[in-house]
């Protein structure tokens, strides 16, 4: 199960026969091995942060049940922020029986850091050296059966976008795991000294071979379970061990011993880069992101993509909105009509029925997928080309004034999509901070729910210009909580420190393929909601119970917002799903005013339809979101971001139309 | 601000800079990254962003936007401030 998709959480595979890890520096595959071995759909992207949660899955190869856990991209293993803490624990404190190594063989020194790591603390590694054939395009040629025989490891060249050479990696994990471990590289004779001495103190106590304890001792990263076998007094006798060793390094290398671990490291990936390495070639197109990052080309190409975004949504999403809702009335409606008057006679069961088997899932076709498929279809471009990863380093400014880094970007800009993948996305910042303001201000952004409705009522009905009024509103609200948030909390901003990707020709293969598992997550979760969401408001109204239903709401939603009172009633089922709420309405008024009546403008004004989608937009994401949010950012935060988005959304609303009545 | 303490700078190799003041298009060698946050500090480490390695400045945005770097490792993106506390050697 994709823990990106829309509004599902992820659940733990269980662990069955042979373990094997796939790890990796962000942006070199991962994903894209891990949806290839299993048929499992995790998103990939060109942004670093994908894989926030630890995937797993099962996958058979020869008669051999194998559990893969694809990790999140990592550059080492010591924890500054969820993610790296995710798969450091993942490795560290439940030891998958191999580790597939996956390189960037356009850049193999940088990567091979992460390898010789992998390999020092005792774990089986398969090397797979992906990208082979962007490495074959720039000319760089690597002997890999010399890697083999440096790293004393399993390397196989692989192209993960076609599939190469993935079979023969699981082959080999398989294989591995029959052996023991083999540690044929050494570092420097000073530090592998004080290792080793550091080692023979240790023998006996950990998990961990005793070297790679020692080494990650060195490196001020051992708090995470390594000593999880040894007794309190053992302990503590250990740590004074440690911080002597760690001393008498920095004295021999006149720097912290965890800098002096790291720079022997490169030193040795640099050199098993260097003997391998038959051609180094010249890789291209490093400097196409520069376009994207400098203000004055960026700013412009920023807001061409948003105005490409904004027109897709129009014309691509109307279009679809049109065509859907015409070949409903025309095949699906008379035919649904006519089979449950049938089957119920006319009457209370039939017409409420007719709620959610007609107005319902017409609503679902024509308002929510056409606008969610188009938006997610835009993202997945724009992920793929590494854009968003460029638009981090331009946004930065920007976000420093709302108390976060440029990385906070793209948990951001994911939750134009939906919201709770996009919280789930916390993890990748580095402080609680960071969390709590970019937390906040996703439940702000409209998800791609939100924007069906903007589009399905404001622009479809007002036009394009009210709607993008809509969204500058809305641009100020976040832009002011933000700004709001980063004086009332204290703390600081963390600084960004990020890799900028070279930007890569998305495989349409894979935009459409992850276009449709994010769309279908919505339909699966969606249709559901609506139909049983339209069944309760169709039988509240065929019994007029609605009266009473409404009642409560009257005083805020006809008197303060000027809405009629039972569109107030859909924007409470809205909390449900978003979208609902302008798909209910548009089932209400079919129903109350008969077909045609979609358009809505015989049951509300423009005005009314503008302040109903502001408020439907602005007050608390919806039920999923809320659940998300407890888990990340504790129940009381949530509650007080509910709340306070509803009370947000409130006054706005009434503001608004009592300056729209001004008109 | 906390001062950024590591390694030393070398003696007789000029004066240390700040990072964060050298214009697009130079090259110099790092001498002292900050250390007070572990976690960053193995990172930076990690990307090879360590004393005694070169380092360019590619692009600097401006408005105290971020520096964007190559190492030996990659290009990297930088908030200003942290830059601001990565010394490297006057000259070369």
């Amino acid at each position: 199960m994709s823990t990106l998709a829309c509004h599902r959480t992820p659940s733990a595979a269980r662990r069955d026969g042979l373990t094997v890890a796939l790890a990796g520096n962000p942006n070199v595959g991962k994903s894209t091995i891990f949806n290839r071995l299993t048929g499992l759909e995790v998103l990939t992207t060109n942004y670093p942060g994908a894989t926030v949660e630890v995937n797993a899955a099962v996958v058979r190869l020869d008669g051999r049940v194998l559990t893969l856990v694809d990790l999140p991209g990592i550059y080492c293993l010591t924890c500054s922020s969820g993610d790296q803490c995710a798969a450091r624990e993942a490795l560290l404190e439940n030891p998958p029986d191999v580790v597939v190594a996956i390189l960037d063989a356009t850049n193999l020194a940088r990567n091979l850091f992460l390898v010789l790591q992998l390999i020092d603390l005792g774990f089986r590694v398969v090397v797979a050296l992906n990208l082979a054939d962007a490495a074959e395009h720039a000319g760089i040629r690597i002997d890999a059966q010399q890697l083999q025989d440096l790293l004393g490891v399993p390397v196989i060249p692989t192209v993960a976008t076609r599939g190469h050479g993935l079979r023969e990696v699981l082959a080999e994990a398989v294989r591995a795991s029959g052996r023991p471990p083999v540690i044929r590289h050494r570092y420097g004779p000073r530090l592998e000294g004080e290792v080793a001495r550091l080692a023979g103190q240790l023998d006996g106590q950990m998990p961990l071979p005793a070297r790679g304890a020692a080494l990650l001792v060195l490196e001020g990263a051992a708090d995470a379970g390594i000593l999880a076998g040894a007794e309190p007094a053992s302990k503590s006798a250990w740590t004074e061990r440690a911080a002597a060793a760690a001393d008498r390094v920095a004295a021999a290398y006149g720097e912290p011993a965890s800098m002096a671990v790291a720079r022997e490291r490169h030193a040795l990936a640099d050199r098993i880069a260097t003997k391998v390495t038959v051609s180094p070639g010249e890789f291209r197109g490093r400097a196409a992101w520069r376009v994207a990052v400098r203000p004055a080309t960026g700013i412009p190409l920023l807001l061409v993509v948003l105005a490409a975004i904004f027109a897709g949504l129009f014309w691509g999403g109307g279009a679809l909105a049109a065509l859907v809702d015409g070949a409903w009335a025309t095949y699906a409606s008379p035919l649904i009509r006519a089979l449950l008057l049938t089957v119920f006679g006319e009457g209370v069961v039939a017409r409420t029925l007719l709620w959610g088997l007609d107005a319902g899932l017409n609503a679902v076709l024509s308002v929510g997928i056409p606008y969610v498929l188009t938006f997610y279809a835009v993202l997945g471009v724009l992920e793929d080309t590494g854009y968003l990863n460029a638009a981090t380093v331009l946004l930065d400014r920007v976000m420093r004034g709302l108390g976060l880094s440029g990385r906070a970007a793209i948990p951001l800009v994911a939750g134009a999509g939906c919201n709770v993948p996009a919280i789930i996305g916390l993890r990748t910042l580095r402080t609680e901070r960071e969390r709590l303001i970019a937390g906040t201000l996703i439940t702000l952004v409209p998800c791609s729910a939100r924007t069906a409705v903007i589009f399905g009522a404001v622009a479809f009905y007002l036009g394009w210009p009210w709607a993008l009024a809509l969204y500058g509103i809305v641009t100020v609200v976040v832009l002011g909580a933000g700004w709001g948030l980063n004086r009332l909390i204290p703390g600081g901003t963390p600084d960004l420190l990020a890799e900028v990707f070279p930007f890569r020709i998305p495989a349409l293969r894979t935009v459409v393929r992850k276009t449709w598992v994010r769309v279908r997550d919505f339909i699966f979760v969606a249709v559901p909601i609506v139909l049983a969401g339209s069944v309760v408001l169709g039988a509240l109204y065929e019994t007029g119970l609605i009266r009473l239903a409404t009642r409560p709401l009257a005083p805020v939603v006809e008197g303060w917002l000027g809405l009629p009172a039972v569109a107030g009633l859909t924007l409470v089922f809205a909390v449900l799903r978003k979208e609902l709420a302008l798909q209910l309405l548009v089932a209400l008024a079919i129903v109350e005013f008969g077909r045609g009546a979609e358009n809505l403008l015989s049951f509300m004004s423009k005005d009314q339809l503008f302040t109903y989608a502001l408020v439907n937009t602005i007050y608390i994401p919806c039920i999923a979101t809320i659940a998300v949010l407890s888990r990340t950012l504790g129940r009381q935060r949530a509650a007080v971001i509910s709340l306070g988005t509803v009370a947000l959304a409130v006054l706005l609303g009434g503001v608004t139309m009592r300056l729209l009545a001004l008109r | 601000m906390p001062q950024p303490v590591g390694k030393a700078g070398l003696n007789g190799e000029g004066a240390l800079r700040s990072l964060a003041d050298l214009p697009v298009g130079t090259r110099a060698v790092i001498a002292r990254i900050p250390l007070d946050d572990p976690g960053t500090a193995a990172e930076l480490a990690a990307l090879r962003i360590l004393p005694g390695e070169p380092v360019e400045v590619v692009e600097v945005i401006p408005l105290h936007g971020p520096l964007l770097v190559q190492t030996a490792g990659g290009v990297y993106a930088l908030g200003r401030r942290l830059a601001g506390r990565i010394a490297v050697h006057g000259k070369p």
